[in-house]
């Protein structure tokens, strides 16, 4: 109880000081918990952009023709049973034969032409396409995987930009229809690209709009982490051949960031090895202010030993006073780092295809282990000094 | 029955950079006894702080045999010594040592907080004995507020604060004008009879030494009893040289 009142004591002898002292602390563990935590979001953003694109580590695409003796019925019933395997999202794009377009109102292609209609691209989806890319809804909900529900489509922010929110019908039409086919927006996606595109089932307009476009070919995409890329030859070829589809082509891998991530992972390194000099400068300043005030506080230290005070008294409470302003400053460092995390995540857009910064743990201990290890190392020096004091010297000053 | 301190064949030397080493302390046999007070004279330079310093455990660099209350010292823990140190031995310094950024009532407080004391009962006795040196009022004063005396009366109340069985005062009043370093002396002489303690008094004042039951001379770090201060040719003339 005499040694914990005699730390805080021993605090307020230089509250100047140790508030510097705990100051610098403070930011050196901040910044290495925030050079961490801003590696992290590079970090993710990077992947997020990559993986929109091409797909979650990883992702292979085999591309197959549908042969003119398959129907739309067919090709429609073979892609709601796509080849499943613990592990593994599986999903598929439906190419056209002919281009197919979008417009605002029920015009005819040749009624399109006038200036009311964008090249967009349609996506004509099946399986756990979503999944597979990193589509984030900002608004409304993805495409219902039944093929009898009315015609959806979802946006991304460029189509939803042209055509409108959630609610808003268009009319996907191709060179080979007459009539356009009216559908509904029923959600908003952030899927990164900077053109627009909508997204829709493909096995509803195969089976109920078969007209719109002929398929040419189909894309199976398979996201498995750690698979090889022979075995997803292997699967596909078997399924596409039970099928019917096309399976001349060859299973590639797509894009992936993982050659990147050693470069980012090498920047983050770095990060934190300035991060971790910022510390060790700090840390060697409270070292050096550590060892100084020995040399001022000797006299007081003589006396108390004149009085009475051991030898592990005085230790006790040159260590453990800096002791407690470390573990102090740590936590004060650690429930403003989480406050700061909370507020960064609320700032966060909704739609981001990024998963939120997780709490920097591992930075926590290390940032609380190094203002620990500063402070003990800047009090043992001084503890031991003090230890070696010799009462008699109260004498003689 | 043990004497508080037995002293015997204690010397010091100090080594001198460059000569031969100085001896500070010369063979000194002084045996403390309880409701004694001892007065210790001598020129600038004899010894005196020196030897004062051996007896009050503050300095363990001396050759001979030291006991206190039977106990030889030699043979304590740091630990132990310590606590000799808070309990058993009231130290007043000839420079007052306070300590500068405590408060008069923490400054004789920490006798109590070294010797272990609950802080209730450590601040009940720093306050008394405060009071007792008249600064009941100053409690909450640092050292740089209080004037000369005051300090000193501080310094004073710190070494009796534990209630010590041996008080050692190293020219206590050698910084204060005749009126205000009699108070001081009083506030300790009384003590003796009163709580039975020993006194030990280094001073350069006869008056001061007069009102001791037993005289000392120390010269070239030699201690001789005197039979009487009266007949004494040693302390006039340094008091003398003191009033001039
Ligand atoms: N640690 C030391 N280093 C060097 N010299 C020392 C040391 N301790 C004592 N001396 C010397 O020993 C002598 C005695 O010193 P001491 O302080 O005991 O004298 P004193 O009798 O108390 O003198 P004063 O009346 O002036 O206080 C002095 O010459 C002093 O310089
Ligand atoms: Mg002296």
């Amino acid at each position: 109880m005499n040694s914990i009142r005699a730390v805080f004591a021993d605090l307020r002898v230089h509250p100047g000081r140790n508030t510097l002292t705990a100051l610098s602390l403070f930011v050196g563990v901040l910044a290495v918990m925030a050079i961490i935590v801003t590696g992290d979001v590079v970090k993710e953003v990077f992947v997020a952009k990559v993986e929109q694109r091409g797909g979650r580590y990883q992702t292979f695409e085999r591309q197959a023709s549908v042969p003119m003796t398959v129907s739309h019925q067919d090709l429609a019933s073979v892609l709601t049973d796509l080849p499943a395997r613990d592990g593994a999202s599986v999903g598929c794009l439906v190419h056209p034969e002919t281009h197919v377009d979008i417009a605002l109102g029920p015009q005819s292609h040749t009624g399109a032409s006038q200036g009311t209609t964008t090249a967009m691209e349609v996506f004509f989806v099946c399986g756990d396409y979503r999944e597979i890319y990193r589509l984030p809804l900002s608004q409304g909900y993805w495409l219902t995987p039944d093929a009898t529900s009315p015609y959806e489509v979802v946006a991304n922010n460029a189509a939803a930009g042209y055509l409108g929110g959630p609610g808003t019908t268009v009319w996907l039409y191709s060179s080979t229809t007459d009539t356009a086919f009216p559908a509904t927006i029923v959600g908003i996606v952030n899927d990164g690209a900077t053109g627009p595109r909508l997204f829709t089932n493909a096995m509803a307009w195969l089976v109920n709009t078969p007209q719109l476009f002929q398929a040419d070919s189909v894309t199976l995409v398979w996201q498995q982490p750690g698979i090889e890329k022979k075995q997803v030859q292997r699967i596909t070829t078997d399924w596409l051949v039970d099928n019917r589809l096309g399976a001349d082509g060859e299973a590639f891998e797509t894009d992936t960031v993982i050659e990147n991530l050693d470069i980012i992972s090498l920047v983050q390194w770095s990060f934190s090895a300035v991060a971790a000099l910022s510390l060790i400068v700090a840390a060697l300043g409270i070292i050096n202010v550590g060892l100084a005030s020995i040399k001022e506080r000797s006299r007081e230290l003589v006396i108390r030993r004149a009085l009475g005070a051991t030898k592990a008294s005085l230790v006790r409470m040159i260590i453990g006073s800096s002791l407690v302003l470390s573990i102090i400053v740590a936590s004060i460092s650690a429930g403003f780092a989480w406050i700061a995390l909370i507020v960064f995540r609320s700032q966060l857009p909704h739609d981001t295809p990024i998963n939120p910064p997780a709490y920097p743990v591992s930075a926590a201990i290390i940032g609380a282990s190094v203002s620990v290890a500063t402070a003990l190392l800047g009090s043992i020096i001084p503890g031991l000094r003090a230890a070696k004091l010799q009462p008699g010297k109260v004498l003689r000053d | 029955m043990d004497y508080l301190i037995d002293a015997s064949g204690i010397s010091m030397k100090v080594p001198l950079p460059g000569r031969e080493s100085l001896q500070v302390v010369d063979q000194v046999d002084l045996r403390i006894e309880a409701g004694q007070s001892y007065s210790i004279v001598g020129r600038s330079g004899s010894g005196k702080t020196s030897l004062l310093s051996i007896l009050g455990l503050l300095n363990a660099d001396y050759s001979g045999s030291l006991l206190m209350s039977g106990v030889d010292v030699s043979s304590l823990t740091d630990r132990r010594l310590s606590v000799l140190r808070a309990k058993q031995i009231g130290f007043v310094f000839q420079s007052y040592s306070l300590i500068p950024h405590l408060t008069a009532l923490d400054n004789v407080l920490l006798p109590c907080v070294h010797a272990g004391l609950r802080r209730r009962e450590g601040l009940a006795r720093a306050r008394q004995a405060l009071d007792e040196v008249g600064l009941g009022d100053r409690l909450s004063a640092k050292p740089a507020q209080l004037s000369g005396g005051e300090q000193q009366r501080v310094a004073i109340a710190r070494a009796i604060v534990n209630h010590p069985q041996v008080v050692m005062a190293d020219e206590p009043t050698g910084a204060l004008d005749t009126d205000t370093g009699d108070s001081v002396i009083e506030i300790l002489m009384e003590r003796v009879p009163q709580n039975k303690i020993a006194l030990i008094i280094v001073t350069h004042d006869a008056d001061v030494a007069g009102l001791c039951s037993q005289h000392y001379f120390m010269q070239r770090g030699q201690l001789s009893k005197m039979g009487s201060l009266a007949h004494s040719d040693h302390v006039a003339p340094i008091a003398n040289a003191e009033g001039s």
